[in-house]
């Protein structure tokens, strides 16, 4: 069970009170771009790695808002929370994750 | 809309005897949701000039005689009042902020709300709710959103002496939490988690 500090109401509450919302950061098509390969790969290609990942969340027994969170999906430790609107993960935030990755002696992301 | 209340979700549930604490409805509740941005100076003084008190803080709940305020959301309030003043309410709202800044809509009738008092009051809460309930994390005047057994409320402590919550859910859910709460109440469970803190 996750412990998640909602950056929005500044509550910590366990998992269940919160909805995972998935892949963080996914580009959008060009508004021109209709190739069936390239939308269905934004639609469905997640790349679902092994360590490090960044995703969104909802506080949906909360607030109710959208933030999102960088965690270790191996070891289920969190890095941070950050703003919705944040388009790429804050530097300070990669940084801090980085560093306690490799604390643990852990590659970035593994293989298998 | 009706202007008379609707009947208790609650008709019929009684407060279970041998209770670690009390269990009554606060039936009649004028309840209205404003939406906006709490930092606007007019919907300050809208709210103000409403209940009586300003928005609370984060997380927090404010008592003003028979109004209050409760914090939802970074941009959403609960907003307390008699039932019958609702309306004239919401319009003072609605008529002192700029237009499309912000909403606020009579909810009276959405939510059921749930006294808990007295010294086992804590203690039954931490059983039906995932939330820290110790009383140096949470205290008089503190609001948490989350879940009481399977279905969403908000939990308000309300006084400190003696030691009262009030639960707001949804009123078509009002008799699960009730009885819930009947299943966690009996004396005989109580193992005194609090006592001593």
């Amino acid at each position: 069970m996750l412990m998640i500090q909602c950056p929005c109401c500044g509550a910590t509450a366990e998992e269940a009170d919160f909805h995972c919302g998935g892949e963080a950061h996914i580009v959008r098509l060009a508004g021109d771009n209709d190739a069936d390969a390239d939308l269905g790969a934004y639609l469905f290609e997640r790349a679902n790695p092994k360590g490090l990942c960044f995703e969104r969340w909802r506080h949906q027994y909360g607030c109710g808002k959208w933030f999102h969170l960088a965690r270790d999906s191996r070891t289920m430790e969190i890095f941070g929370v950050y703003d919705i609107k944040a388009p790429a993960p804050p530097a300070e935030i990669v940084a801090e994750a980085r560093r306690r990755i490799a604390a643990r002696g852990l590659p970035e992301h593994s293989n298998n | 809309m009706s202007t008379e209340a609707r009947k208790s979700p609650l008709l019929g549930l009684k407060a279970p005897d041998g209770a670690m604490a009390r269990l009554s409805e606060a039936h009649r509740r004028g309840m209205f949701t404003v939406k906006g941005d709490l930092a606007d100076p007019a919907l300050i003084t809208a709210v103000q000039t409403a209940v009586g008190a300003p928005p609370p803080q984060q997380r927090k709940y404010v008592a003003a005689g028979e109004c209050g305020a409760i914090w939802m959301a970074p941009d959403e309030l609960l907003l307390l009042a008699p039932y019958g003043e609702v309306g004239a309410k919401v319009r003072l709202i609605e008529e002192t902020t700029r237009p499309g800044a912000c909403m606020a809509v009579d909810v009276s009738d959405a939510r059921a709300v749930i006294q808990v008092a007295g010294q086992g009051a804590r203690e039954m809460l931490a059983k039906v709710c995932p939330l820290d309930m110790h009383p140096s994390a949470f205290g008089p005047g503190d609001v948490r959103r989350s879940r009481i057994g399977s279905v969403a409320g908000a939990v308000v402590q309300v006084s400190g002496s003696p030691e009262t919550f009030e639960l707001y859910c949804f009123r078509s859910v009002a008799d699960y939490v009730w009885e819930l709460l009947c299943v966690a109440a009996p004396e005989q469970s109580r193992i005194g988690l609090f006592d001593n803190a």
